[in-house]
């Protein structure tokens, strides 16, 4: 991004900034106003944050993986006569 | 049930759910936090609690009902005392992103990721690197990402629980998924366009 761009929207860091920002909490007007403008401008950004909806996808559906047969169930029995020592 | 309980002593009543609940406990609890020795603690924690609370426990509630509700307590707990814990100063990758004037570090331009999403997600391999970028993860980046994605909980819900703010929060978040995008170009992107 040139001079002037930098000075009128804002820098690449601010925008990834609000990009993950986005992701948990909505902007408000200005940011995204803001966020809009510096991505149609910003090829860098616009990828970043394309990619940050991939990596959202890929860590839901991972946990979803490891979710797929419940909780996988763990004996522990030296837990067991330990906690009962204790009690 | 509950009658022939209450003609035992709590400490003998409490044995006995150690006997028959802890093993579902532990399996839940190391789900949740990942770590052995964290989710025997939370455990045996828990039913230490349940013994000194126990006359609040009226029979209303399944036995192992009670317990977990005490044992996701202990959780929030734990990840609110994680959260707060400071990230350790070698990890300052972030430094090399963008340069002085905030823009991206010509090697850290995000580039097209040229892989399907949803091809790779099924592939073991990258469910494995995956994995292990989450792991290495800073003890609090890892907090964070935890209770957004898998406890599928909202931003204020989050905020609240930990008693953090909103912007403390999202900080944390943005920088884990710096560091989990990085992760993922350096051990796959990247490294099957080679």
């Amino acid at each position: 991004m040139n001079g002037i761009m930098k000075k009128l929207v804002f820098s690449c860091k601010k925008a990834s900034e609000l990009i993950d920002k986005e992701s948990v909490f909505p902007l408000n007007w200005l940011e995204n106003i803001q966020l809009k403008v510096h991505t149609s401008l910003c090829k860098a950004c616009l990828e970043y944050e394309k990619q940050g909806h991939i990596l959202d996808e890929l860590i839901d559906r991972h946990h979803q993986h490891e979710n797929q047969d419940e909780i996988p169930q763990v004996e522990n029995q030296e837990l067991k006569i330990k906690i009962i020592s204790k009690l | 049930m509950t009658d022939q309980l209450k003609e035992k002593p709590t400490s003998e009543t409490i044995k006995t759910w150690v006997d028959l609940y802890s093993d579902s406990l532990f399996s839940w609890a190391l789900h949740k936090t990942s770590d052995r020795e964290v989710a025997e603690d939370l455990v045996q924690e828990t039913f230490l609690a349940a013994l000194q609370s126990y006359h609040r426990f009226e029979g209303k509630s399944q036995p192992k009902t009670w317990l977990m509700a005490i044992l996701k307590n202990k959780i929030l707990d734990h990840y609110r005392s994680n959260f707060k814990k400071p990230v350790p100063l070698e990890n300052s990758f972030l430094d090399g992103i963008f340069t002085e004037d905030e823009n991206w570090n010509s090697k850290e331009t995000p580039q097209p990721w040229t892989d399907d999403a949803h091809e790779i997600m099924d592939q073991d391999e990258f469910k494995l690197i995956l994995s292990n970028c989450l792991k290495k993860l800073p003890l609090q980046w890892k907090t964070a990402i935890q209770l957004k994605y898998f406890e599928e909980k909202s931003g204020d819900e989050i905020c609240q629980e930990l008693e953090v703010t909103p912007t403390n929060f999202w900080q944390v978040i943005h920088r884990s998924k710096l560091q989990l995008r990085k992760c993922l170009e350096v051990n796959w992107f990247n490294k099957v366009a080679l």
